[in-house]
């Protein structure tokens, strides 16, 4: 499948563009060097890449909670994270478990059937999910009887992680809970999660316009409703593409979602394939996490954990249930002190531009092939107010940063 | 549990996720470095260092033989009259992550049942600061008894509370007892946009995190950040790459514009303009205290130095209605309770009387009131581990130009819900309800939905 492209945009902003959306570069170099691709080679070599097989951290040893959250920032840091790495996070954020509630040997193993299924079959992820020791913790699911059903999962499961509002009823998650209800983890026995007929569903139950009687059953009933390829495609198309689809496109996406049987990486291919990604550039904030690992590539080096804590996009600890929310906070004023600061705290350790256009290289550096016309003239009228080229470099660095661009995605 | 230091450090940190962070974790003490003209972030003071503890603490509860009230009840001082200018009255929410025993704080100290119920946990009777004969303040909050202007608010939660810190963080924030995800901006957010305004800067800022959820407001400018001592990075430099850097950020935020560029630029005019502000204050006090003047210490803890800041926002800044510290304390005390509580009381008490000193050497005593919120209560009787579990109803505080007493029902130790815990009287939208209209004349109704009727008698 081919598409038609932005005619007159120069390939290096669309590459760019690429490389902010669906991995946490670009890096310095990385646009040029993928330059003679093309947009289309790019998106073809993006959707191409191999998933990382990171070395699971060694938990047990010491602090669990940082040992986890600091393992995952390097793999997400190295230059290898590409599309798998980015859906993973996509699910982190939309699938939330968090250390506030979940131990930390749990919420490996939940990253485990995330990392094992970010571009892989969605009713399975689901499955797996629905199952996994730390969602049991986080929504209640432990402590949920059939006899007494925790609603907790049902709602979630029904509200945000697969149909959206308007789309089930009350009874739809009351039944729900009953059918979902009697899983139990060991914790003498490795976290390993087991079901208890004793306090699982007796008879089935009316969900969704069927008859249900086991978490797997719900899960089916969830998948083939009408409203979840839509759901989910929308969702993804919010966060490759930065905004919700028409109608049309949505349908569009839904099928190609359900015709697959689920499968999650046709759909997203299907959203990285079409015009429209390419087409809307810069129209929605980087996130935190996104801004955090584009900073401290353009200034090579890497950055403490506390500022990620500052912007409150921390790993393994979404805010809620919801994930993170919206894309104001990435912005807020709030957010520009702390982005200063960590511009600003590394400019004493800087390289120094080599060519006699520093703002032209700084810019390129920092992966921005599309500013406007305002942040062009601002940097230049800062370059050409400090004495030297070690100034100048530091300057630009910190400014490159800082610049409304280099805020969005 | 060798976990459970850097399972505490990270509730401090992030707390229920959402950041509770706000939890602050230690004083980041921010300051530039004359060699490098950096601004260093790396020394962090431990709020959980040893401290005096007064009287509390570790003795032995002893029971009263009755639950007769006591004959004459406390006069505490009475707070100064509050000022009659509604729009310069200004609100200090402190947060005390973690789930505050309210019957740590205020002390039913004269029901036997107390007693009963607390074998390991329960403050000595003879050493509580009475108020009315049944409850008493925490033996470490003399200077608060000394100075007055107390108001106790009692029973204050959900009436469909929830055990965990995540979700009941959550729904404090949002102003949102039952959980119902009904607002799409954060309690404090939704009364900036109430009382903002049109010069502010900011109608709100909260001292312990950037991007603050209660923060959140559908239009008012509000900040959160991460330490009151940030201005430097955005103002205030003349010279050299710092010089440049902050004439750049002005530059980009002067071209102005809409859609996600423009909102971008205009939130780098509001961080500069606040950071303006901020160094202007540290400017000026420092002069002040050069001309003689003499400043307020302040003790070291997250408290402290959020209240210290709050003041001088107050001072520096008209528009700035409301400041969010929280205490970058735990108050969730699983196990041994008694010690831990009693020196976050000390801190508190400490950190609010020069906070209380400080705003009457400013002039601003008649204009400031603190309330106090926490995400629950603790459970009644105490666990094994001579701690507490996560518990619903707790008890609130009023501090500043407010009527002393007690005010809302206590609720009846015997009368538990499912979870074997306190049943809430007041639902904390009511509680926070009260403040905003009573205090800030701020209309209920723009706020949460409803009717709430607030409850009477607490100010004027």
């Amino acid at each position: 499948m081919s598409a038609s492209y932005a005619v007159g945009m120069a390939d290096e902003a669309l590459i760019a563009h690429i490389l902010r959306r669906t991995t946490f570069g670009p890096r310095p170099g990385q646009v040029e060097a993928l330059a003679s691709l093309g947009a289309a080679g790019v998106i073809e070599q993006v959707i191409a890449g191999s998933p990382l097989a990171p070395e699971e951290p060694q938990l047990g040893t010491g602090d669990d909670y940082t040992v986890l959250r600091q393992w995952w920032l390097r793999v997400l840091g190295s230059l290898e994270a590409g599309l798998h790495e980015k859906m993973l996070w996509f699910w982190h954020g939309h699938l939330t478990s968090s250390l506030d509630k979940c131990q930390p040997a749990l919420m490996l193993i939940q990253h485990r059937v995330l990392r094992a299924h970010a571009l892989g079959n969605f009713r399975q992820l689901l499955q797996e999910i629905t199952t996994d020791g730390a969602m049991l913790e986080w929504l209640d699911g432990t402590d949920s009887h059939a006899d007494a059903p925790n609603e907790n999962y049902a709602r979630e499961l029904l509200e945000l992680f697969a149909l959206g509002v308007g789309n089930y009823t009350e009874t739809d998650v009351r039944n729900g809970a009953i059918a979902l209800s009697g899983w139990r983890i060991d914790y003498e026995n490795a976290l390993a999660v087991w079901f208890d007929e004793e306090a699982g569903p007796r008879q089935p139950v009316e969900f969704l316009g069927r008859t249900v009687a086991s978490a797997a059953e719900v899960i089916d009933a969830v998948c083939e409703h009408p409203a979840c390829a839509a759901h989910i495609a929308g969702k993804l198309h919010r966060f490759f593409v930065g905004s919700e689809p028409d109608d049309g496109r949505r349908g569009e996406l839904a099928a190609v979602f359900r015709d697959s049987g689920y499968e999650i990486r046709p759909l997203v291919e299907a959203i990285l394939r079409h015009p429209s990604f390419l087409e809307t550039r810069l129209n929605r904030p980087r996130t935190g996490i996104e801004w955090h690992f584009a900073a401290q590539s353009v200034l090579d080096i890497e950055m403490e954990e506390w500022r990620l804590y500052d912007l409150g996009h921390v790993p393994f600890a979404p805010p809620n249930v919801a994930g993170w929310p919206g894309d104001d906070r990435w912005v807020s004023a709030g957010a520009i002190f702390v982005k200063a600061s960590a511009a600003l705290d590394f400019t004493g350790d800087t390289p120094t531009f080599a060519t006699d256009d520093p703002v032209a290289e700084a810019l390129a550096k920092a992966g921005l092939w599309e500013v406007s016309d305002e942040t062009r003239s601002a940097l230049g009228d800062a370059a050409a107010g400090v004495e030297g080229l070690r100034e100048t470099s530091s300057l630009l660095h910190a400014l490159v940063l800082t610049c409304p661009e280099f805020n969005l995605a | 549990m060798s976990n459970d230091f850097s399972r505490r450090d990270f509730l401090r940190w992030t707390s229920a996720g959402a950041g509770a962070a706000a939890v602050g974790g230690g004083v980041w003490i921010v300051g530039r470095n004359a060699e490098s003209g950096r601004v260093d972030r790396t020394t962090r003071l431990d709020d959980a260092a040893p401290r005096s503890t007064d009287a509390a603490g570790s003795s032995e509860p002893a029971p009263r033989a009755t639950d007769e009230l006591g004959p004459t009840p406390t006069e505490l001082p009475a707070a100064p009259v509050p000022t009659g200018d509604p729009g310069a009255r200004r609100l200090v929410i402190i947060e005390m992550e973690g789930g505050n025993d309210g019957l740590s704080m205020v002390v039913p100290y004269g029901l036997g049942r107390y007693y009963d119920l607390r074998s390991r946990t329960a403050v000595n009777a003879d050493d509580v600061l009475d108020l009315d004969g049944t409850f008493g303040l925490h033996p470490n909050l003399s200077r608060l008894r000394d100075r007055g202007g107390v108001a106790v608010v009692q029973g204050v939660g959900s009436a469909t509370p929830d055990l965990s810190h995540f979700e009941m963080m959550d729904r404090w924030w949002n102003g949102d007892p039952d959980g119902s995800r009904a607002y799409s901006a954060g309690v404090v957010g939704r009364l900036a946009d109430v009382i903002a305004a049109p010069e502010a800067a900011a109608v709100a800022v909260s001292l312990g995190r950037a991007n603050h959820p209660t923060l959140a407001s559908l239009s008012a400018p509000t900040l959160a950040m991460g330490s009151p001592g940030g201005g430097g990075y955005l103002a205030g430099a003349d010279e050299g790459v710092w010089g440049a850097y902050q004439r750049a950020i002005r530059a980009f935020a002067g071209a102005g514009g809409d859609g996600w560029l423009g909102r971008i630029r205009g939130a780098q005019a509001q961080a500069a303009s606040f950071a303006g502000k901020l160094l202007e204050l540290e400017t000026t006090e420092h002069e002040a205290s050069e001309g003689g003047a003499e400043l307020i210490e302040y003790p070291y803890s997250t408290l402290a130095e959020g209240l210290r800041a709050a003041a001088q926002l107050f001072t520096a800044d008209p528009f700035v209605r409301v400041v969010h510290v929280p205490m970058g304390a735990n108050f969730d005390t699983h196990d041994d309770h008694l010690d831990p509580y009693a020196q976050m009381m000390a801190i508190f008490d400490e950190a609010v009387e020069a906070f209380r000193r400080d705003l009457e050497r400013r002039g601003l005593a008649d204009s400031v009131v603190i309330m106090t919120t926490s995400e629950f209560g603790r459970r009644i009787a105490d666990n094994g581990s001579n701690g507490l579990d996560h518990g619903t109803a707790s008890t609130a505080l009023l501090i500043g130009p407010v009527n002393n007493g007690i005010f809302g029902e206590f609720p009846d130790l015997d009368t538990r819900d499912d979870t074997d815990n306190l049943m809430a009287t007041t639902s904390f939208d009511r509680y926070y309800a009260s403040v905003f209209s009573g205090w800030l004349g701020a209309d209920p109704a723009a706020i949460f939905n409803g009717t709430i009727e607030p409850i009477p008698g607490l100010f004027g």
